[in-house]
């Protein structure tokens, strides 16, 4: 991964925005570093895992009391969770996701913004894993809260390259049945698949205790649907071609998407899910700094 | 239903274009990769039915659109009465407005003219909103005064009250013809010509081709014919003048020739012919014909004398009381004359004898001066030999006669063609010297200066037994037609016992002529190539109306430039009966082919006679006819050809009393001629060269006939010669021309003298016979025809008009539909 594409992913605007946030947002993602706070994580246990011989600079805090006045001799306790947040960002690199009518395509907004979410969240400490998925997930990077880590996530990320159609119920339940320690799940997609299946692999999420964040991320012209003339649509994902004059079915257009919008809205809604729709033409910035402002300000009021 | 634009009935094929844009327009379309087909995939199911019926609706809507507008210009009407509910379609019309002088009889307080201005003013009342009318005057020469018809009717009616009278004659049938085909070319539904005039028979002589041309073109333009004239009138006129002779010698009495015809149906007496000079303030003689019958001609004979040389006018008057009868233009006739001071001949003698009286000439020079050498006489002759001719100079003479003479010298050739094209006479007698190889080839074919060829001579001159005499009766040349009242036989004793027979040339049209591949000319559907005259029939004389030829020789190319510069040969004299001593080698053809007369006439000449044993001493009798003097004109002057000799060595018609009239007179013709220029039909130009004295700064002003005002004569300058023109003759009479030089233009000397010329109307018109019924039948079997007056002339053309023409409803409709087709296009491309 080189420097390059490090810059590309990560949208310096939007991380200086967002470190200002940062504290809020180590706030929001609970720890123990933030226990003044409740922690989102029920029947929260830290499992010890090994021993390993004190080396200077390590935190005194770890020494092993015991083993020090059994043994005199000085270990630290490793845990097997070495954080206690983990955030799942799973990014829909189906093909759909690969319009875009501006510089960037939905695929490539989303890269730049699980990229940034991943900076951040390793930045806080916090541990991140990142999966791309189409019909199954594709590519999947365990987490860690490395920062180190961002270079492979970076790496994974450029890389990517979406040509299939997409599944995301599957990949959902798929998820949630591998997912066993809860943690947020951040799910970057534009959602063009079935919504009650969608919003079932959602619940089903939701079931295993994890928190999910929906960034549906749509184009501005899927949203307004500007075009003039006569236009034929070639479908992304192998769908039929589509001959028509856009503009004499534009407000039905919208009011058809809104719909669905709406409907994908509420469906996250009912299971406590925040919903953020997000448009490609808007600043990742200022995106990412509205969503946490969003985020601090419920996350108060909430717990 | 018919359409006046049916071609543009194709414009349907416009109906297609929509669709053809559409299909156009739906494989032009942008192309765009998308992930949300889902819901465009909804929203067009939503909207699916509805698109479809609005891109059929404006699809019809378009088409219906093109339909109409593709209907509209080719313009549908109805020529039923049911059509004219849905709207009364315009009327483009001429009036043609007759304006020759028989409409100048006074009928009341008002002319016929006057009446027919009436006349077209309820034509103009009748017409529609929303018609055009143009305006012609018509006579011999049709003058649009508003070519093309125009929808300022309040224009036409004050251009009608303007329109002037003329002296033109009458000659409807080509104005007819110009405004029907003025109208043909035009596409509205109701054309209709209207023609007022009276109605003499005689201007209506082509009738029957009116008749067809009305018959061809009555679908599409509608023609009236408002005749104004009323019952038939008594009328007089003097319809002819000139001088007996020919020739006006200045100081000595001249007798003129006045003819006088009475037109009426009832006889006339005690007619009081006056003639007088100087424009009616000189000396005068009067003679009263004491019985003129109807219908009758007479001529009298009245004298006058010119103190003064030059161009000089005779006017011949009838006096009927104070106003004349009730077509006055017609009482008088004025001429101008060259009054000259002496004729001078040149008599070429080809033979000269060894006592004068043996000359070549003799007879000739005592025809044409019939005086003593010492007794004053206007004509003078001088001789000289042929083979003199080298040192001749004809500046000074008015004729040339060639007597017997074999050839001419290269050079006085084109002394000759020179003098002729400037105007001069040429008389040309054969003999026994007479080169025929030259003549034929050099006089006739090369230089077209002889209007017919000589064939080998004919007949024996040593005997009196065999000869062919001259013609008794009929005749039509000008210089002979006197001989008709004189009494015909006194040139049936003249005979001719040896001659050159005339061969005419044959006269074929050029349009019969095609070019073959060695560059020679023959007629269609011949091998030979074709040597006679090339009349180009499509070339019509300006002045008069009547259809002049230009002709021309197409066997080579100098020779048809000459023959450009010669008139149509015409017969002046024709031989009697006469007889033909058989020689050997005669037969039918061959006597056919020299005398040239046919076969059959010679078979009939001869009944019973064996043509298979033709021999001497037989002798066959020939058929009237042949030519014996032929003329013809050839550039400014007229060239006289005669089939024999000058002297009485072949014929005795020299030695006849007959010879001097007949010699005078043909000089006279000569001498007219060269004064032609002078008098012109009413509505040709004038025109005369002045020279190279008038120079710049020159203003010519033309004193009109009838006092009325004075007006600008055209004078061009080339090539260092002024001429003068004037075009506007359209009154009989004196016409004056006085030159003066614009003030202040430094010249030397006097301006040139003035000028005289005469405008004389045609005779034909003072007939005011109406035409006969079967002419106004021929023309009412094609043509509406009404008289006026007549109060209900409005109403019979309003009545005779139906249909109408429906462009304008559609046009409304198609503007409509494009109003609609916008508001649609809006409508259904707003976002749903």
């Amino acid at each position: 991964m080189d420097k390059q594409h490090i810059e590309e992913l990560l949208d310096p605007g939007a991380i200086a925005r967002a470190e200002a946030l940062g504290m809020h947002a180590r706030y929001v993602v609970e720890g123990y570093m933030a226990g003044e706070h409740k922690s989102p994580y029920r029947g929260f246990a830290i499992e010890f895992a090994q021993h390993r011989e004190y080396a200077p600079g390590d935190d005194t805090r770890h020494l092993d009391w015991k083993v020090l006045g059994r043994t005199d001799r000085y270990f630290i306790k490793q845990y097997e969770q070495e954080t206690n947040y983990v955030a799942h960002i799973l990014l829909d690199g189906s093909e759909s996701m690969q319009y875009g009518s501006g510089k960037l395509t939905k695929l490539q907004y989303g890269k730049m913004m699980a990229a940034c979410l991943s900076y951040l969240i390793l930045h806080q400490r916090d541990a991140v894993a990142l999966g791309i998925f189409d019909d199954r997930m594709r590519d999947f990077a365990p987490r860690s809260d490395s920062k180190g880590t961002i270079h492979r996530i970076m790496s994974r990320l450029a890389a990517y390259q979406g040509a299939q159609r997409t599944d995301i119920p599957r990949t959902l339940h798929d998820l949630a049945l591998q997912l066993r320690r809860k943690g947020i799940v951040i799910i970057i997609s534009d959602f063009f698949d079935e919504e009650e299946a969608m919003l079932e692999g959602i619940r089903h999420l939701r079931f295993g205790g994890h928190e999910v964040i929906v960034l549906h991320t749509l184009d501005a012209d899927e949203l307004e649907f500007p075009f003039q003339g006569l236009v034929e649509f070639h479908g992304l994902e192998n769908l039929p071609k589509l001959l028509t004059r856009p503009r004499e079915i534009r407000q039905t257009y919208q009011k058809v998407f809104g719909e669905f919008c709406t409907r994908l809205r509420r469906g996250c809604e009912r299971n406590h899910v925040h919903y953020v729709q997000i448009n490609t033409r808007q600043p990742l910035s200022q995106v990412l700094s509205s969503y946490l402002t969003f985020r601090l300000r419920t996350a108060k009021s909430k717990y | 239903m018919q359409f006046l634009n049916p071609l543009l009935l194709f414009g349907l094929a416009a109906v297609s274009v929509p669709i053809i844009i559409h299909l156009i327009n739906r494989r032009k379309f942008r192309k765009v990769i998308w992930a949300a087909m889902r819901f465009v995939q909804l929203s067009i199911d939503q909207n699916q039915r509805r698109m479809q019926l609005e891109d059929l609706i404006l699809l019809l809507v378009r088409c219906a659109m093109l339909a109409l507008l593709a209907f509209a210009l080719a313009r549908p009407a109805v020529t039923s009465d049911s059509g004219s509910s849905a709207g009364d379609a315009g009327v483009t019309s001429v009036i043609v407005l007759d304006n020759s002088y028989s409409m100048g009889v006074q009928d009341g307080d008002k002319t016929r003219f006057d009446h027919a201005k009436d006349a077209a003013a309820q034509v103009l009342l009748s017409l529609p909103k929303g018609s055009a009318v143009a305006l012609y005057l018509a006579s011999d020469v049709v003058r649009p005064l508003i070519e093309e018809p125009v929808f300022d009717v309040e224009m036409v009616r004050q251009t009608l009250a303007q329109a002037p009278l003329s002296d033109h004659a009458t000659a409807m049938v080509p104005a007819v013809r110009q405004a029907v085909e003025a109208l043909q070319g035009r596409s509205q539904l109701r054309k209709e010509v209207f023609v007022i005039t009276d109605n003499p028979a005689g201007g209506w002589e082509q009738s029957e081709g009116l008749k067809a041309f009305l018959a061809g073109n009555e679908q599409s333009v509608q023609t009236h014919f408002i005749f104004v004239g009323g019952d038939p009138l008594s009328n007089l006129a003097i319809t002819g003048l000139e001088p007996a002779e020919g020739i006006v010698p200045r100081g000595r009495r001249v007798r003129f020739n006045v003819r006088v015809t009475n037109f009426s149906k009832q006889d006339h007496k005690n007619a009081l012919v006056r003639l007088t000079t100087g424009g009616g303030a000189g000396a005068r003689d009067e003679l009263t014909i004491p019985l003129l019958r109807s219908g009758e001609e007479k001529s009298v004979q009245l004298f006058a004398s010119f103190a003064e040389g030059g161009s000089q006018p005779v006017t011949a008057r009838l006096v009927q009381g104070e106003r004349g009868d009730r077509l006055p233009a017609d009482d008088l006739r004025t001429l101008v004359v060259n009054a000259v001071e002496e004729v001078r001949v040149l008599l070429v003698n080809g033979a000269p004898g060894e006592e004068p009286w043996q000359d070549e000439t003799f007879f000739l020079q005592h025809s044409l001066r019939p005086a003593a050498a010492n007794q004053p006489f206007h004509v003078m002759t001088d001789e000289v030999r042929a083979n003199r001719l080298d040192l001749v100079n004809l500046d000074t003479y008015n004729a040339v006669a060639l007597a017997n003479v074999a050839a001419l010298p290269a050079a006085f050739e084109q002394t000759l063609t020179n003098f002729v094209a400037r105007g001069g006479g040429l008389l040309l007698f054969p003999g026994r010297n007479t080169d025929l190889k030259y003549h034929n080839d050099a006089l006739h074919t090369r230089l077209a200066l002889l209007p017919a060829t000589f064939a080998p001579a004919v007949g024996d001159a040593e005997q009196d037994e065999v000869f062919v005499t001259l013609q008794s009766g009929n005749f039509e040349h000008d210089v002979v037609r006197i001989w008709n009242e004189l009494g015909g036989g006194l040139f049936a004793g003249e005979r001719t016992y040896r001659r050159l027979p005339l061969h005419l040339p044959r006269i074929v049209a050029l349009a019969e002529l095609e070019k073959s591949a060695d560059g020679t000319s023959r007629v269609r559907g011949e091998t030979t190539p074709f040597t006679g005259w090339a009349v180009d029939k499509d070339t019509a004389g300006a002045a008069s109306g009547e259809v002049r030829y230009l002709a021309g020789r197409i066997a080579q190319d100098g020779a048809a430039r000459a023959g450009l510069r010669a008139g149509m040969p015409r017969v002046v004299l024709r031989y009697g009966e006469g007889q033909h001593q058989a020689s050997v080698g005669d037969s039918l053809a061959s006597l056919s082919q020299l005398y040239q007369v046919t076969e059959a006439a010679l078979r009939e000449a001869n009944p019973g006679l064996d043509w298979a044993r033709l021999a001497p001493p037989k002798r066959l009798r020939l058929p009237p006819g042949q030519p014996a003097v032929v003329e013809s004109s050839w550039g400014l002057g007229r060239v006289y050809q005669f089939g024999s000799t000058a002297d009485v060595d072949w014929c005795s018609l020299p030695a006849s009393p007959q010879s001097v009239p007949l010699f005078q007179r043909i000089l006279g013709s000569m001498l007219r001629d060269q004064g032609r220029e002078l008098n012109v039909v009413v509505g040709a130009p004038l025109g005369r060269q002045m020279g190279r004295t008038a120079g710049a700064g020159l203003l010519a002003k033309v004193e009109r006939p009838q006092s009325t005002p004075t007006e600008p004569g055209m004078l061009s300058r080339e090539a260092g010669m002024t001429a003068f023109r004037y075009d506007r003759t359209d009154r009989a009479g004196l016409y004056q021309v006085l030159f003066e030089y614009q003030a202040g233009t430094a010249v030397e000397g006097q301006p040139p003298a003035s000028l005289r010329f005469a405008a004389q109307a045609d005779t034909h018109e003072s007939d005011l016979t109406p035409m006969t019924d079967e002419t106004r039948q021929q023309i009412a079997a094609h043509a509406a025809v009404h008289d006026w007056p007549s109060a209900s002339l409005v109403e019979d053309l309003r009545r005779g008009r139906v249909g109408a023409e429906f462009w304008l409803p559609l046009v409304l409709l198609t503007l409509l539909l494009a109003a609609l087709e916008i508001y649609l296009a809006q409508r259904f491309s707003r976002p749903k």
